[in-house]
């Protein structure tokens, strides 16, 4: 094992998908996004020389480790113990104005976690229609459904004033 | 929805994925990538390798030393004994008379194989412990039968030939000697009893242990009083009890209660005979 040198590899990855990435981990109000950023590409470091393929199959490979790293931080969340008299530790998510469109991000709140989930990664991580189904582990129609009853419900909420 | 709309959404949707990150959190990030170590393709199959090469040299030494002229016995016949374990085919083995190696060795599965082997091994080595001039004592391999076994005339009347059963229902009671069971007296004598039970199924034997089957024998035959009861009920109900014995044999072939002894030697011929050390007792002699 050797320290991976990151020119022109793993560094490129992260100056073009960081950005997404973050996107995707805010959207989906993940608890400390950005920590789980650096996880994400932590581990696109380590399995770097493993990974074989081009731009599209980097761009999954890159979101499925968010997608899953994501799960995990919630599972840790949930099974953080909480005290009822004590106040509640301020969380270091951001709150959803900070940095994003605060309309939209309320309007992805009203959506199930299954719309959420195929929205965002079909729009914000702007994955293909397959590899959504791939990464959640759907098919592909059901993915589509999600996705027309996803935006369906974004665009009654975000109804310009006036129509 | 009408397509403006849906653009403006999904517009939207991807300008979210162009947040900024705070350039001293990226920088952090790219530290820490560049200090991981990066796990290759070519380190995952080195592992696999290293072990592939490791089996074929043990197998192939191990190939070597069975067949090799010059190595000393011991260390041959180690060899030879792991690699049967294993079945591999180009090892004679001293099952290979029997015929069935060969459909063991195209057999697929490597851990049957081994069951199979060391199954056939302690089959043989009954064999020949129970049978060292190396003559077949199962009696479906007996040319003779179960029927043809050596019985001892220890105690007999000149020729009498039958077995024990037969001996004890010969024997009456005399009248004139009332203080004395004369039925019960042959019951217990050695007349008619197989001289090696060859049945590991007869209680008071045990297959698996040979030291106890040997205290066993020596119970029943030398002192003539290893199961005293059931020699002297089986005695006194004499030759009635050989037909009842002949249906209970017809019987047990499709009874599967009665068959702790049916079950633990797995011979359908098992099932009639009594099962008791003294078989004689109940059978007739065909």
């Amino acid at each position: 094992m050797a320290a991976h040198d990151l020119s022109g590899t793993a560094a490129d990855a992260y100056r073009a998908l960081a950005p997404a990435v973050l996107g995707y981990l805010r959207s989906q109000r993940a608890p400390d996004p950005e920590d789980i950023l650096g996880e994400v590409f932590l581990q696109v470091a380590r399995d770097w020389g493993k990974f074989r393929g081009d731009d599209v199959a980097l761009r999954r490979w890159v979101f499925s480790i968010a997608h899953n790293r994501l799960l995990d931080a919630r599972r840790r969340e949930s099974r953080r113990p909480r005290t009822a008299d004590a106040p509640l530790p301020e969380r270091s998510v951001p709150a959803p104005e900070e940095g994003l469109d605060p309309e939209l991000v309320a309007a992805l709140a009203t959506l199930t976690p299954q719309q959420r989930e195929v929205i965002v990664l079909r729009f914000v991580a702007d994955l293909s229609l397959e590899d959504v189904a791939r990464i959640t582990r759907r098919r592909v129609g059901a993915v589509k459904a999600m996705q027309h009853r996803g935006l369906e419900a974004l665009g009654r909420v975000l109804r310009p004033p006036g129509s | 929805m009408e397509p403006t709309q849906h653009d403006r959404i999904t517009r939207r949707l991807h300008s979210l994925g162009d947040q900024p990150i705070d350039p001293e959190v990226a920088a952090r990030h790219r530290s820490l990538m560049a200090s991981v170590p990066v796990a290759s393709s070519r380190s995952r199959l080195r592992p696999v390798m290293v072990g592939s090469l490791l089996a074929g040299s043990l197998f192939g030494g191990m190939g070597l030393a069975a067949a090799a002229p010059g190595v000393p016995d011991s260390a041959s016949n180690v060899a030879k004994t792991v690699l049967a374990t294993v079945t591999l085919g180009a090892v004679d083995h001293p099952e290979d008379d029997k015929g069935d190696k060969g459909d063991k060795a195209d057999r697929a599965d490597t851990a049957d194989r081994a069951d199979d082997a060391s199954e056939v091994a302690r089959e043989a080595a009954e064999k020949t412990e129970e049978a060292p001039d190396g003559a077949a004592t199962n009696g479906q391999d007996d040319p003779a039968g179960p029927h043809g076994v050596a019985r001892s005339t220890t105690g007999c009347p000149a020729g009498f030939t039958g077995n024990h059963g037969e001996y004890v229902s010969s024997i009456e009671d005399d009248p004139a000697t009332a203080d004395v069971d004369e039925r019960q007296g042959a019951a217990q004598s050695e007349c008619g009893k197989p001289v090696h039970p060859d049945r590991p199924d007869t209680p008071g034997t045990d297959a698996d242990k040979p030291a106890d089957r040997g205290q066993s024998e020596a119970d029943h035959g030398h002192q003539g009083s290893g199961k005293p009861e059931a020699g002297q009920q089986r005695g006194q109900s004499g030759g009635q009890h050989g037909d009842d014995a002949e249906d209970e044999a017809d019987d047990d072939e499709d009874d599967d209660k009665n068959s702790t002894n049916k079950a633990r030697s797995g011979r359908p011929d098992g099932a009639g005979r009594p099962s008791s050390a003294g078989s004689g007792h109940g059978r007739p002699a065909r």
